[in-house]
């Protein structure tokens, strides 16, 4: 027999022999509204909301009106990057973005390079992907592997800025599990909460120990 | 022969009691923590209570379910194109480990933070089949560097001062001798940067195995997991068969609860959720992507009533945080993969060789680990009942089973405790014969009258 | 038996270490009109033998507990530990053995000492004074097993002149833990020491507890290391503020 059947076996004889399984499929979940107490109340709050959490965790949040605003935003934040390349997957918004840059594109590089050795993807100083989702409540970011630009694009880079629409800040988790969950497609997904961070030494908080040193979200609408 | 792991547990118990300068260290390491989680618990949680219990009962339904879940979730990731293997122990899952290895030709290992992978001593085993392996996670490359084990599930270099990391790394590193906390940081985070483009395997652990989807959830904060699990043409993922949870959803409790117990935060920086390996039509990810399902006494304490309540563990660490004698101990003295409570808890039935009975007697069973465990375990209830399993196993030697019986037959009869408190009285006197002055200054003297003797001469003549 | 008649659990610690906390008791009982009943075959509760794991031992002498409180309307006992232990712990002790209902029946009627002043409303009663700062320290097994919170401080707060100072937070254990505190004396001692040095950072002239056990040890400890306050246990506390004499010398 398999270490798989006589595992699965053993599990199932011991279960046998409990006094009782309890309520067994008994769907005890509740949603996030009645969990949570600092659940979002409202769409405006919500913005605000996303906007605090984000701040707290060291991330930077900037609201643009259109995609032009959404543009100058993104060249403000490149702009103290010099000669850097930066490296973007190019979904429907950031294409839409980046047409209003055109003296910028010659920097970004896009698909032709996502599956770039890692040694190679390490020379970009930032990377630019759309979100699948914005958590209100935690000031999360949720992306996946397929609309994101893979995995590397997102941690590997120093910096990392991420583009939302409106549409896309959701109040909870629950939320945005579910919009993960209902995409059949992406093998890795990832809930960001802020630049990654470490106090490990300490307790002392120290920004950008393997992952991105800046976190920046342009919510756009 | 070496001592015992009782008597060596004695011995480095009290040695580190009596370590005011690494008291003052934990307590400060804990503190800084404390205030924040339950700060946090208030203001996050409409009731803490209810969500621990909550999660209690989700981790229930689980077990309920556990040979079904597990069955769901290799389903789940079999057909992403992962691959699902089981192992019995230890030695098993090590093999699994090499022999992925050796298919893939792959000579390097990058591992994020994992306990599952410390009850494999994966490390010293790879090196020995003559792979190369680094720790990615800041305090676990500490302890790698240190020659240590993890002193804390959550915090692992959590007993060393930035002082004596800062000479680590000099030593090892050729670092500045006196470098700051960021500075030390970043040295790593180059060092590390080199090994994760080069590296062939990521090995992770699995915070969850989520059964619907079949997907592993990996919680981390530097994001060396995320590059463990993005760089490297092959991706390990190694988990407790415990870890389940019946559905994607319960991630919307589960994360926030972790985080917050574990580290108090809302959520920790990064929660991966892992599928399979890259799907057709992404730009990147491991070419290979498996999942060990570690039994190692899982299943063992699965069968045993009142005991598989501990399974419900998330590893979060707050009963080791709450626990007084941790904190006077440290990790380091339960010279177990899991420390404090639940691992005093476990411990005895995952190694199941008698040899841990002394655990569960290291505890003054005050009750701080169970009323912060946020999956609502017994734990001092459940290390009452392992002393009555030692008991009943015959594994506490002669001396104390038989001193019990002994009071227990005086205690059955009040003439007797009267005798005995004669003798006893009468035979004050020669305790330093019989107890180290060090245990007599625990004990006070008898009464020069019981309260019984007392009551009948005053109360009589009332 | 009047309904004011009350039965005395004297812990085996008490009788045999502390009577004069007993006694401390009686008078506070009496002081409040109660009558006091003493059942003089009572021995323990049987729970350093379920705390060893040896609960075939524990059986019997709880059994002895059991008989001899079985008739009793109430029962009051000065230790938190002994009555979480007959009250929490005797249904999980007797689970499968035919003397159950009788044990878990004496469960409700046993209360400890300051729940039951409190659930009396005694403190409305009492015309104690005593012009000290003092620290309180509530037992694991009071605080966690029981839920007992406010019951000693609502006591407590209605003695005139006394400024009840306490440390934030849960409170910590002293390191007591019966047998725990012998086999594992050097821990013990540790978590001991901690506790009084917190004590000590409020600058009390007393620490006042609810438990002999936690008392015992915090004294010996406070010996080891300089710990001036006076430890008390609640009973000895009130008989103090209350001025009452004792019985005998």
């Amino acid at each position: 027999m398999s270490t798989r059947d006589n595992i699965l076996r053993r599990l199932r004889r011991g279960r046998d022999g409990w006094r009782s399984r309890g309520p067994s499929a008994v769907d005890e979940r509740r949603p996030d509204a009645e969990v949570f107490a600092d659940y979002p109340q409202g769409s405006e709050k919500a913005v605000e909301q996303f906007e605090t959490k984000l701040a707290a965790l060291n991330g930077r949040f900037y609201r643009a009106a259109d995609l032009g605003e959404a543009a100058r935003t993104l060249e403000d934040i490149l702009a103290p990057l010099g000669g850097e390349r930066f490296i973007a997957h190019e979904g429907s918004l950031i294409r839409e973005v980046l047409a209003h840059l055109p003296e910028l594109a010659w920097r970004i590089d896009g698909e032709e390079m996502l599956a770039a050795t890692s040694d190679a993807f390490s020379a970009y100083a930032a990377g630019i992907s759309e979100a699948t989702a914005l958590v209100a409540r935690t000031g999360s970011v949720a992306l996946n592997s397929r609309d994101a630009g893979g995995r590397r694009l997102t941690v590997l880079p120093p910096i990392h800025i991420v583009l939302a629409r409106r549409t896309d800040l959701l109040p909870s988790i629950d939320a945005a599990l579910e919009r993960l969950g209902g995409d059949d497609l992406w093998s890795n997904a990832v809930l960001i909460t802020g630049p990654s961070r470490t106090a490990d030494i300490e307790k002392i908080l120290i920004l950008g120990a393997h992952g991105p040193k800046e976190l920046h979200v342009i919510l756009v609408g | 022969m070496a001592p015992s792991l009782e008597a060596q547990f004695h011995k480095d118990a009290a040695i580190k009691a009596g370590d005011l300068t690494h008291r003052d260290k934990i307590l400060r390491a804990i503190g800084v923590n404390d205030e924040k989680i339950e700060a946090l618990k208030a203001s996050q949680f409409r009731d803490w209570e209810a969500a621990r219990k909550l999660a209690g009962e989700i981790k229930d339904e689980a077990q309920a379910r556990l040979p079904e879940l597990l069955e769901s979730f290799e389903r789940g990731i079999n057909a992403r194109g992962g691959k699902v293997l089981w192992a019995e122990d230890a030695a098993e899952a090590r093999h699994h480990v090499l022999e992925i290895a050796r298919r893939h030709n792959a000579r390097s290992f990058i591992k994020s933070k994992s306990m599952t992978t410390e009850e494999l001593d994966l490390n010293e085993f790879l090196e020995g089949a003559g792979m190369k392996v680094f720790e990615s996670d800041l305090g676990e490359l500490i302890v790698q560097l240190a020659g240590q084990k993890p002193y804390h599930i959550i915090t692992p270099a959590m007993h060393m001062s930035k002082d004596d990391i800062a000479k680590l790394f000099h030593e090892k590193l050729g670092s500045d001798r006196d470098a700051g906390a960021a500075e030390l940081t970043m040295i790593a985070r180059r060092l590390l940067r080199k090994e994760f483009v080069s590296a062939d395997v990521g090995v992770t652990g699995a915070n969850f195995l989520i059964a619907d989807e079949g997907a592993v959830v990996v919680l981390e904060n530097e994001g060396n997991a995320r590059l463990a699990m993005a760089c490297p043409r092959v991706h390990i993922a190694i988990g407790g068969i415990e870890k389940v949870l019946p559905r994607m959803s319960d991630l919307a409790l589960f994360l926030p609860l972790l985080s917050t117990s574990g580290t108090g935060q809302q959520v920790t920086c990064y929660n991966s959720i892992v599928r399979g390996p890259r799907a057709e039509g992404e730009a990147d990810g491991p070419e290979h992507f498996y999942v060990i399902l570690l039994d190692n006494g899982r299943s063992r304490l699965y069968g045993r009533e009142p005991f598989r309540q501990a399974l419900r563990c998330i590893r979060c660490g707050a009963c080791l945080n709450a626990c007084p004698v941790f904190r006077a101990v440290g990790g380091h003295t339960y010279g177990t993969t899991y420390q404090g409570p639940i691992g005093s808890v476990i411990t005895p039935h995952l190694r199941g060789n008698g040899q841990w009975h002394h655990l569960p007697y290291a505890s003054s069973l005050c009750g701080s680990c169970t009323s912060v465990c946020p999956v609502n375990i017994d734990l001092h209830h459940l290390l009452l009942e392992n002393r009555r399993d030692a008991d009943e196993r015959r594994e506490l030697g002669r001396f104390w089973p038989l001193a019990m019986k002994a009071w227990a037959w005086v205690m059955a009869r009040r003439e007797r405790v009267e005798w005995a408190g004669r003798l006893a009285r009468w035979g004050e006197g020669l305790t330093p014969l019989f107890v180290p002055r060090r245990k007599r200054k625990r004990i006070p003297p008898l009464a020069r009258r019981s309260f019984a003797e007392e009551w009948r001469r005053h109360e009589h003549s009332r | 038996m009047s309904d004011r008649t009350v039965s005395l659990f004297i812990p085996c610690l008490v009788d045999q270490v502390y009577p004069e906390m007993g006694w401390a008791m009686v008078r506070v009982l009496r002081h409040l009109g109660y009558d006091v009943d003493y059942r003089p075959d009572q021995t323990c509760c049987g729970q350093p033998a379920f705390n060893a794991g040896q609960w075939e031992e524990a059986r019997q002498v709880a059994g002895h507990c059991v008989k001899v409180f079985g008739d009793a309307a109430t029962v009051v006992c000065p230790s938190g530990s002994c009555t979480a232990m007959i009250r929490e712990f005797y249904p999980r002790l007797f689970e499968d053995d035919p003397s159950r209902t009788a044990a878990v029946r004496l469960g409700p009627k046993v209360r400890e000492f300051s729940e039951f002043l409190h659930d009396q409303g005694a403190g409305d009663q009492l015309r104690a004074s005593l012009r000290a700062r003092v620290g309180f320290h509530n037992s694991c097994h009071g605080y966690r097993e029981l839920g007992l919170r406010d019951e000693a401080r609502s006591i407590l707060e209605r003695v005139d002149g006394l400024e009840l100072v306490e440390a934030p937070g849960e409170p910590v254990c002293c390191g007591f833990g019966g047998l725990f505190s012998v086999k594992y004396d050097s821990i013990a001692a540790a978590m001991a020491s901690t506790r009084l040095e917190n004590f000590m950072k409020l600058e009390i002239e007393l620490l006042v507890s609810n438990d002999p056990g936690c008392i015992m040890h915090m004294r010996q400890e406070a010996a080891e290391n300089g710990f001036e306050p006076e430890i008390l246990h609640l009973a000895e506390l009130l008989e103090r503020a209350l001025n009452l004499k004792p019985a005998h010398a």
